[in-house]
């Protein structure tokens, strides 16, 4: 099982994944082995290997109230999470990139997205009351669905 | 998106969201009696303020600063940065150490180019609003662009440190060097890639292009080879050249009231074009042998003038990095030393390298305490910004006799044959195509 974990921890909320997966790190024994790919763009495809299932983590925006954790299956994020019709290359977040994917006709790997809705992305280290409230609450989230993945 | 709508002769064309590019913005162009009688590029990203953040940082600190600009082109921020801090401070880097700049320059130019000429620019040209929805129907061409641009990365990432703002930039040289055995694994994928770029370079030939030739000024490093991370000149067509420490007698930045970043025209108000093709027009003779043949069998006619072709120049440079990249693998072998010693001193530098977006100059005032006085970091966004508007000024009487929907189309084709890093420069850029007194 690969975690990859996006976001730009210079950016506000953007971070939260991020501070995340170090706490995931710094919890388990032996700590789960993390891939910090910030925002990779289309490099995260070549993060992606159809034979080896992934976790996706990532700050979202714009689907519910800040700090509301989404868990989803890779073969439905496509379909659930809106698409932001910029494709820039710092538009290509998870979504355009797996949609990318499917496009070409790429196997895509079995996993999940989880997600937490972040409501502040200004420049800085400095996370949102929301995102400092709910992160541990995100990091039980992530602790229970690797052990129900072991 | 787009929308139309005529109110008592006054036509007005709107679009919401200009994708494909780097950043966001908005642009207005008003039409009075079929005359131009407004064009604004609106960046409306709030300042970023590098330059202030540079202030009283040590030295040592700028190159790891300055490579946060941009996540596409970071090598360049860096480069630049070292050249004008080593001038500063008297440091000529070993012809070793120039040549593993060089290389790491090719890899950022190849990861960048291969991704602006099949995801973002190709769609254009084939008639599709994405990549994504190209490659249902072209997988091979994206598969094709993601190759190389995977390619370049796994250089960047070799020599960086890592692909995305890399670590290993110091000034002096790099923090560490690769071993041979490191750079000849990416032969293969590279040398593939060479011969993807050969071919990008007849398949974007043989595209349709727009009839849209103007009159640029072109701006440019000058230097012996075609330039890249080293020059100590800059080449204004038209008038000659000049040393690099004069760019701010010969350009000029300035605030405009609808825009977030500065907009640079030459000290007689000439607005002029930085990029790809201003290199090739000036250096197409300092071109890899593979590249120069490749353009011949192009049948690309020299100078280029017109901005939709800037797809087969970024393809034609794309063969250059590839070529380039590796005879410079093939001679390379470890420094002795990785970077050259310094002692700070009071200096103000500049440098200059030529960014995938084209030339890229900053300005340091250091103190004899190592640390930064002032900064001035001049991306080429902003140098093209004006001409940029410029350009939509002289399309619009082409777009007065198109429909709305392709008048709206060859606008954004046209901006995004810059390929604008407004983020560098500043995020989406709305177009509003404002006809005043337009018979209904």
């Amino acid at each position: 099982m690969k975690i990859i974990a996006l976001g730009n921890r210079n950016a506000g909320d953007d971070g939260a994944a991020i501070a995340a997966a170090e706490q995931l790190t710094l919890d388990a024994t032996p700590p789960p082995e993390i891939i910090f790919a910030g925002r990779p763009g289309t490099g995260l495809l070549d993060l992606l290997d159809g034979n080896e299932p992934v976790i996706l983590l990532d700050v979202v925006q714009g689907s519910g109230k800040p700090g509301t954790i989404t868990t989803l299956s890779l073969s439905k994020l496509t379909q659930r999470l809106a698409s932001s019709p910029q494709t820039s290359s710092h538009g290509f977040g998870p979504t355009e990139v797996l949609s990318l994917a499917q496009a070409l006709g790429r196997t895509l790997p079995d996993g999940y997205f989880v997600g937490i809705e972040g409501e502040q992305f200004q420049t800085g280290d400095v996370f949102s009351a929301s995102i400092q409230h709910t992160l541990p609450q995100y990091v039980s989230s992530l602790q229970n669905l690797l052990s129900r993945l072991k | 998106m787009s929308d139309e709508h005529t109110v008592s002769g006054e036509k007005t064309y709107k679009v919401d969201l200009l994708t494909r590019v780097e950043g966001e913005g908005r642009f207005h162009l008003k039409v009075k009696d079929n005359q131009v009688i407004e064009s604004k590029l609106n960046i409306f990203e709030a300042p970023r303020y590098f330059e202030a953040f540079l202030r009283d940082r040590a030295i040592e600190e700028v190159p790891d600063i300055v490579a946060r600009i941009c996540g596409i082109c970071p090598v360049a921020y860096q480069m630049s940065a070292v050249r004008a801090l080593e001038n500063g401070l008297g440091v000529t880097p070993s012809s070793a150490i120039r040549a593993l700049r060089r290389l790491l320059y090719c890899g950022e130019w190849i990861e960048s180019h291969a991704l602006h000429v099949f995801l973002l620019h190709a769609p254009d040209f084939l008639g599709y609003d994405s990549a994504m929805a190209m490659a249902v129907d072209h997988k091979d061409l994206v598969e094709r662009g993601l190759k190389m641009k995977k390619a370049g990365n796994a250089l960047i990432e070799c020599l960086g440190g890592r692909a995305i703002h890399p670590i290993s930039i110091r000034v002096g040289g790099f923090t560490t060097t690769p071993r041979a055995s490191a750079l000849n694994a990416l032969r293969d994928d590279l040398a593939n890639a060479l011969q993807d770029a050969i071919d990008t370079v007849t398949w974007t030939a043989a595209l349709t292009f727009p009839d849209f030739n103007q009159a640029y000024t072109f701006v440019c490093l000058d230097h012996d080879q075609y330039p890249l991370e080293w020059g100590d000149a800059i080449h204004v067509s038209g008038s000659g050249r000049f040393p690099v420490e004069e760019f701010f007698d010969h350009s000029q930045e300035t605030h405009v009231a609808h825009s977030t970043a500065l907009q640079s025209h030459l000290r007689d108000g000439q607005t002029y074009l930085c990029g790809p093709m201003a290199r090739l027009n000036r250096h197409h003779e300092r071109l890899h042998p593979t590249a120069r043949t490749a353009l011949a069998k192009s049948g690309l006619s020299l100078p280029v003038h017109n901005p939709y072709q800037s797809i087969v120049v970024r393809a034609v440079e794309l063969v250059h990095a590839l070529a380039e990249a590796l005879d410079l693998i093939d001679a390379y072998t470890q420094p002795e030393a990785a970077f050259s010693d310094y002692s700070p001193r009071a200096a103000t530098a500049c440098g200059a390298t030529e960014a995938p977006r084209g030339l890229l100059v900053h300005r340091y005032q250091m103190g004899e305490d190592g640390l930064i006085k002032h900064a001035d970091i001049v991306p080429p966004t902003s140098q093209n910004q004006a001409q940029i508007e410029a350009d939509l000024v002289s399309i619009a009487p082409q777009l007065m006799a198109l429909a709305h929907n392709d008048a709206t189309h060859l606008c954004e084709q046209l901006i995004r044959a810059y390929d604008p890093c407004i983020s560098c420069a500043t995020h989406f850029l709305k177009l509003n195509i404002e006809n005043v007194n337009a018979p209904s």
